[in-house]
């Protein structure tokens, strides 16, 4: 049972310190006013102190008129006002930033809330950077993203639906989506995982994500988590669904398919044949750094007929004074690259790039000289983790680089069998993985053709009248394709 | 249960397989069959074996056995590595050898799935040991690559037919065709190509020259890039010579060299009768040589000149038929084609033989000049 107002000064300031474990930020103040003794209290780096003496205590003790709540609400200039009689409402609100006034032996103190939050301000992206568009990223504070987001789709039909989820430390959550636009059933799903946690935290977005994702027994993310705002925007406006946490720079999308893990916003600033030819690079460059270190291991300890003649003497060559058999060597110069990338992940910037100088030219270097490894596998390894960092998604690219350790190890024991199995095993896994309940792996299965142009080409804008149907939008037509073509200019022939 | 029964079957199961690291084989690249004095087969195996500090990639081992099978195991005496044929690109046979028949020798060629279906064959008139253990080849990898390569881009250019141990087999196994391989012979320390050697089914009987090649794919395949040269009768184009020429250019012989030739043919057997054909030839190409000084703005004589190629490939055409039909060999497949279009009087491998010497065939060519180049 929670204290209730009113109650005396002395028990009122005791109470009130008591609940917040005696704590040294605390700051009460009594002011005798016209024989009225008014209690002004608040937590002192929580609120803004201009404010608090321009805006209120000033006005609150230049007035010759005794106060009253209501005199409080009406003649104070602060928009957000509450009042509040519970003894633990009142504490948990001055920890948000409010300043709480009480004027002994009223039934409720009025609170103002001036909060004084410390964020970073805009700053450019660093994990997703581009080369071409904005570089703007998200930061930490929740009001500056939505407000960097109010500010990109200034609609009405923008909704940011508020939850709040927590049971010990409690985070605001937003889902954000277009009304007219996002499918019903996409945002339901996200509300209704969102509001069946029942979690003691969440630290951060891309926990929440893992909390909320289909499936968490595979490696592949299901949902995108992004720092850029065009982004975030981009998905919005296609139909998607996002989620924002406070406190966290980094954006939820959903619902994903897998090749969405492969577009990056700048295939749109592009010209639709760069942004076409970027994006299948990617794909190919994804199979390849799957297959390729496989492929090396397979070929050498059992298919030698594979290997093309004009290539055999130089492989063979390189080879003969490797004293592992090829899995091994292999293993070994994949978790080499492993390991320069978490140290290099791991140190300051300036000490990373001496690093990846040290550990892969000298490193390498040495391990040829001494017969450690054949040239040809450096290569290989080298190419398949480039390849693999072409992913636009972290997640994705890391989740690429692990799925290649069974499959090596695979090819070791069955070869080319092994790789096969490895490969089927690989899409019955993608198959069955949904996103939000959605099929992850569409357009490719279920088979939908119109939806080629967004996700694996990027076709240009004049040809791309309809959204993707996989998105189950509410309007299913972005423009009419026949009026679109038609073109009214000056010099028209 | 069913990931564990799965780990045990990948890792037990793996054992199963055996494992051939690179570094431990002799991948043979190229095989010779040679006949000994005493009747039994001198293989010559071209190898690539990977040793530490070997600077030479290629060994070449040979051994004596009854059987090509036989002759690996008689060579894996010679050597650390184990021999495998998964890389045999090449297989020579000796004529000798050849005459008594090819496909007892080239059983394992078929039967082990191991050994591509895509390897060169060819036939060589000395020991196919010393064509591979020859000095000159253009320092590649070894003499088997150098030969290999060599038969790859005759093929390419049309100047020999088809060797691959398919097509071989494909004629081998139709009835009423036989099949041709390129012949080599040691020139200088070097092996190159002499022509190509004909067959009766399998057996060897006879080795053409160049020219006879190229009259024999004439009829057997269509061209698409090819040349040949050709002479005329020196005074065949006599009125057409330039008048205001300084030289004399009637002068010398009349050689004609034609280029990007493009051929079209079709063969009509004659209902029910397997020994009388005719044969139609559509030739186009470009002119690049003539010896003499021609006037070819006049189209008369452009129009004579292509007569008068007419006139002798014709010729060698049916000289050509001739040497086959001596020798009893059908590489074009003027049976096969029979047997295509006709279902009664059916050509077999038996009766074939004997009707060749009564093939007749009517030849019918015709020949057109696409560019001539500046003649100004």
């Amino acid at each position: 049972m929670s204290l209730l107002l009113p109650m005396k000064k002395e028990e009122y300031l005791s109470s009130s310190k008591e609940l917040l474990n005696q704590s040294p930020d605390l700051v009460q103040k009594v002011f005798n006013h016209e024989g009225q003794l008014i209690i002004v209290q608040f937590i002192h780096y929580q609120i803004n102190k201009d404010q608090l003496e321009d805006e209120l205590l000033e006005i609150i003790t230049k007035s010759n008129r005794p106060w009253t709540n209501e005199a409080l609400l009406n003649k104070i200039p602060i928009a957000s006002t509450k009042q509040e009689n519970k003894m633990d409402a009142i504490i948990e609100q001055m920890i948000h930033g409010s300043v709480c006034i009480y004027i002994e032996g009223e039934k409720e103190a009025t609170l103002f809330a001036l909060p004084n939050q410390e964020h970073r301000s805009l700053n450019q992206a660093e994990t997703e950077s581009l080369v071409f568009g904005p570089q703007v990223s998200f930061t930490e504070s929740l009001m500056t993203n939505l407000n960097v987001i109010r500010w990109r789709l200034d609609t009405s039909d923008l909704v940011t639906e508020k939850l709040i989820v927590g049971e010990r430390i409690k985070s605001e959550i937003r889902i954000v989506y277009l009304k007219s636009l996002a499918d019903t059933e996409n945002v339901d799903t996200i509300r209704q995982r969102i509001s069946d946690l029942k979690v003691p935290e969440v630290e951060d977005t891309s926990v929440l994500g893992q909390l909320i994702e289909d499936s968490s027994s595979t490696v592949f993310p299901q949902l995108i988590f992004t720092e850029l705002p065009d982004r975030f925007c981009q998905a919005i406006v296609k139909g998607r669904v996002g989620v924002m946490v406070d406190k966290s720079p980094t954006m939820l999308i959903g619902p994903m398919n897998l090749f969405s893990f492969f577009e990056s916003t700048e295939d749109l600033y592009m010209r639709w044949n760069m942004g076409s030819f970027i994006r299948l690079l990617r794909f190919i460059s994804m199979a390849l750094s799957i297959i390729l270190t496989p492929m090396y291991v397979a070929a050498l300890t059992f298919h030698y007929e594979i290997i093309p003649s004009t290539l055999l003497v130089s492989l063979g060559q390189s080879r003969s004074t490797v004293p592992f058999p090829p899995v091994l060597e292999a293993l070994l110069l994949e978790m080499l690259i492993e390991l320069l990338r978490e140290a290099g992940a791991r140190l300051p910037t300036k000490v990373g790039q001496t690093m990846g100088i040290v550990g892969g030219i000298v490193l390498g270097q040495a391990a040829v000289e001494a017969g450690f490894t054949s040239n040809i596998l450096i290569i290989i390894i080298a190419l398949s983790a480039l390849a693999s960092f072409t992913a636009p998604s972290y997640l994705m690219g890391t989740a690429v680089r692990i799925i290649r350790f069974p499959m090596i190890l695979l090819a070791g024991a069955w070869g080319i069998i092994g790789i096969v199995f490895a490969l089927s095993f690989l899409v019955i896994h993608l198959l069955k993985q949904k996103s939000l309940g959605r099929p992850y792996l569409s357009p490719i299965y279920p088979l939908q053709w119109g939806d080629f142009n967004e996700s694996i080409f990027r076709v240009p804008f004049q040809k791309n009248a309809e959204r993707s149907k996989s998105l189950m939008t509410k309007d299913r037509s972005r423009y009419n394709e026949s009026k679109a073509a038609e073109r009214n200019d000056v010099d028209r022939l | 249960m069913k990931w564990s029964s799965i780990l045990i079957i990948v890792f037990i199961l793996a054992g199963c397989i055996p494992k051939s690291y690179i570094e431990t084989l002799g991948i043979i690249t190229a095989v010779g069959y040679d006949l000994t004095e005493d009747q039994r087969i001198r293989g010559t195996l071209v190898m690539y074996q990977f040793d530490t500090a070997e600077a030479s990639t290629s060994q070449v081992v040979t051994g004596e056995a009854d059987t090509s099978k036989g002759i690996r195991f008689a060579t894996s005496r010679l050597t650390s590595h184990q021999l495998v044929s998964g890389q045999v690109r090449l297989e020579i046979f000796e004529s000798e050898l050849a005459k008594r028949g090819m496909m007892k020798y080239m059983d394992t060629l078929q039967r082990d799935a191991a050994i591509s279906d895509m390897g060169f064959l060819a036939t060589s008139e000395v020991p196919s040991e010393d064509l591979l253990k020859s000095g000159n080849d253009e320092d590649r990898p070894n003499t088997g690559n150098y030969i290999q390569e060599l038969i790859k881009k005759s093929i390419n250019e049309e100047a020999i037919p088809n060797a691959v141990l398919t097509s071989f087999l494909h004629d081998y196994y139709d009835a009423g065709k036989d099949p041709i391989l390129p012949s080599l012979t040691l020139d200088e320390d070097k092996a190159v190509i002499n022509g190509i050697s004909l067959f009766q089914d399998d057996r060897y009987v006879h080795t053409t020259s160049h020219e006879n090649t190229f009259y024999i794919m004439l009829m057997k395949q269509e061209f698409e890039h090819g040349q040949f040269q050709i002479q005329l009768a020196d005074d065949a184009l006599k009125k057409y010579h330039k008048k205001e020429s300084i030289d004399k250019p009637g002068d010398g012989a009349l050689h004609v060299s034609i280029h990007e030739l493009n051929t079209e043919h079709d063969i009509h057997p004659s209902k029910g009768d397997p020994t009388n054909q005719s044969f139609t030839l559509k030739m186009e190409g470009r002119l690049l040589e003539i010896t003499q000084d021609i006037d070819l703005k006049n189209k008369e004589a452009v129009e004579a000149l292509e007569k008068q190629v007419e006139k002798e490939v014709k010729e060698h055409l049916q000289e050509t038929l001739q040497i086959l039909i001596e020798h009893q060999v059908d590489p074009v497949g003027f049976g096969a084609k029979y047997n295509a279009q006709n279902r009664t009087n059916r050509v077999t491998k038996e009766n074939w033989r004997e009707q060749i010497p009564s093939l007749q065939v009517d030849f019918d060519v015709s020949f057109k000049l696409l560019r001539y180049g500046i003649s100004e």
